[in-house]
């Protein structure tokens, strides 16, 4: 393959991961901004999303019904998780990480041990390849690109247009001033912390045609999310979902012209720099 | 009088460490030499942690910093088992130092996320460089190349005994560190720093510094353990510079009790030996860090030493 069509296929490969981790860190920026939380249990909602994708498929053959049980699976495990754990530990900063990471490994050694720590592969329900003039293209992925746009986009009218949207955009900016107005804080808390499981899953159902389904794959999505809210500032929907496509870009170019994992080394490079010139993100100075 | 108490106690934990190893049977002994090792790693965490506040979860570098240079130094036979610890160390220290200015530049959760990522650059880094390193299968330390001349002895490090000893002097010198910051009205400036950055700064103190200093230290200390447990393991592996092992030291200083002397030793203790034991009966034996990650959060934020503390010596 000539530069120019690698070049090209390097696009629309990180062009589509971007915006597939786009729904799981805006999910990790949900939370943070909502709850105020570090989730570092976030790549494990992926994972299940992922592994329960190869379970359904295994016993029903249609790897469609896993996109609505998956994350609708991870949001329930994520609200008993919120009303057992972190509200009891008032979501202090530090408490919540090393709770968080306890968490990682309870998902992750039950994982492994409900599936054994083999790679579980899904067919993808689309197996036509576009061709264009220089390379062939996996329909699939295409459309994983465009379910991420569509589902990002129905976040973004749920929380601009609905009146739960106006509510958890009221506790993101002041909880204390929301429960004030009435706003049942503990229930947005729960919802938000749901919401942005189900995110995360729903990205792992995504890629398990893509990628195998693994028990550590949800390491992966932390260090993606990770990368995405430093640079497009936590908290902040917008800057997340520009920021990880920007990332997912940069690493699917890199990575065709060197290896995935330089690529990420790379990327974490790229990241570092950015905070050392932009502490709070890239958007921060637009919003001044 | 609190200070006299924690010096006895300390010499006391040492000579019971030192005649421990007469009466183990062989596989304790190791095992307690693992332990040791370990505690070196924890002590050199809780400077942070307990003296500063600060969670690293990118400790791991360090960690690795110690055990790929010692032991590769080893194993590609250019240097002596001494001098190979001694530049592994030195290693650890300068990627302190290359690191520390960007990663304290943030705190709370970005300082937390930043030292995260940074030492998964490390992790991938040494799955790259495979060639070398080893990659996730790791390298062995040929045995051979573990022999020291002392003068007119011969040092053979890979008897059990010498093992147990290096590392029982590790121990000696990471706990005497803490000690001596602990005893020092030093750690009196730290725990203001703990307590309000800048309200510290604002008395004047170069806060930066200090954190630099007690950063630096810690990196060091956990170089040694990195080098240390390259020569008493025999070998050097990606999985040990993963995120995991940057958990674990986490998990090591907050179960004895962030802020002790001895805390992270029993911490190291009881959780290696637990998780000893459990890996004998299943591969998930990591849940087990999982759990008493949470259980810790949710019943005794001040460790296992500190609820002993407050429940029956009411020290």
């Amino acid at each position: 393959m000539d530069p120019l069509s690698a070049f090209f296929l390097g696009v629309l490969d990180g062009l589509t991961e971007g915006l597939l981790f786009a729904l799981v860190a805006i999910g990790f920026t949900l939370s943070y901004g909502i709850l105020r939380i570090v989730n570092l249990t976030h790549g494990e909602f992926y994972m299940i999303g992922a592994v329960m994708t190869w379970v359904l498929y295994e016993a029903a053959k249609n790897p469609l019904y896993s996109l609505i049980i998956a994350p609708l699976f991870s949001a329930f495990l994520a609200v008993i998780i919120e009303r057992t754990v972190l509200s009891r530990i008032k979501y202090a900063p530090e408490p919540t990480i090393i709770a968080t990471a306890g968490l990682l490994y309870i998902i992750q050694q039950s994982t492994l041990m409900v599936i054994g720590p083999y790679s579980r592969s899904v067919p993808p329900p689309l197996s036509t390849v576009i061709s264009t003039p220089w390379f062939g293209y996996s329909s699939y992925k295409i459309a994983v690109a465009l379910a991420s746009i569509m589902i990002a986009a129905t976040l973004w009218i749920f929380l601009k247009r609905t009146n739960l949207g106006l509510r958890m955009r009221c506790v993101q900016q002041d909880a204390e001033l929301a429960k004030n107005f009435g706003i049942n804080v503990r229930k947005i808390y729960s919802l938000g912390f749901g919401l942005s499981a189900a995110l995360a899953a729903a990205a792992g159902v995504l890629i398990v045609p893509i990628r195998q389904a693994h028990y550590l794959m949800g390491f992966d999505a932390l260090l993606m999310s990770l990368l995405a809210v430093t640079i497009g500032g936590m908290g902040s929907l917008r800057g997340t979902f520009l920021a990880s496509v920007m990332i997912g870009l940069f690493g699917g170019i890199v990575a065709v012209f060197t290896s995935p994992t330089t690529s990420r080394i790379l990327s974490i490079m790229l990241v570092v720099v950015v905070v050392i010139f932009k502490p709070h993100g890239i958007l921060e100075c637009v919003k001044k | 009088m609190n200070a006299r108490r924690t010096i006895v106690s300390y010499l006391i934990i040492l000579l019971i460490l030192y005649l421990l190893q007469f009466v183990l049977s062989p596989y304790p002994h190791s095992l307690m030499t693992r332990i040791m090792v370990f505690a070196i790693y924890a002590s050199a965490y809780n400077l942070l942690l307990g003296f500063l506040g600060m969670i690293s979860l990118g400790h791991s570098m360090y960690f690795g910093a110690g055990l790929y240079v010692t032991g590769l130094l080893i194993i590609n036979k250019l240097v002596d088992p001494f001098s190979a610890i001694i530049i592994g160390v030195f290693s650890a220290t300068l990627l302190g130092v290359a690191t520390a200015p960007i990663l304290l530049r943030t705190r709370g959760p970005m300082f937390i996320i930043l030292t995260l990522m940074t030492s998964l650059a490390f992790y991938y880094a040494v799955i790259l460089f495979n060639n070398v390193t080893g990659g996730e299968q790791g390298l062995v330390l040929p045995l051979e190349r573990l022999t020291l001349p002392a003068g007119k002895f011969l040092i053979d490090l890979t008897s059990p005994v010498a093992r147990y000893n290096a590392a029982l002097l590790g121990l000696i010198i990471a706990m005497s560190t803490s000690l001596t910051i602990y005893l020092k009205k030093y750690s009196t400036l730290l725990l203001a720093i703990k307590e309000n950055e800048d309200r510290t700064e604002l008395l004047g103190y170069d806060v930066y510094r200090h954190k630099l200093t007690v950063f630096l230290l810690s990196s060091t200390l956990s170089g040694l353990s990195g080098s240390l447990y390259s020569i008493t393991a025999r070998y050097i592996g990606a999985s040990l510079v993963s995120v995991n092992y940057s958990i674990m030291p986490l998990l090591w200083a907050l179960l004895g009790g962030q802020g002790t002397v001895l805390g992270p030793l029993v911490g190291t203790a009881f959780l290696t030996v637990i998780i000893d034991i459990a890996s004998s009966y299943t591969s998930s034996y990591l849940i087990i860090v999982g759990i008493s990650l949470i259980a810790l959060v949710l019943t005794a934020p001040e460790g296992l030493l500190g609820r002993i503390k407050t429940r029956w010596l009411r020290v």
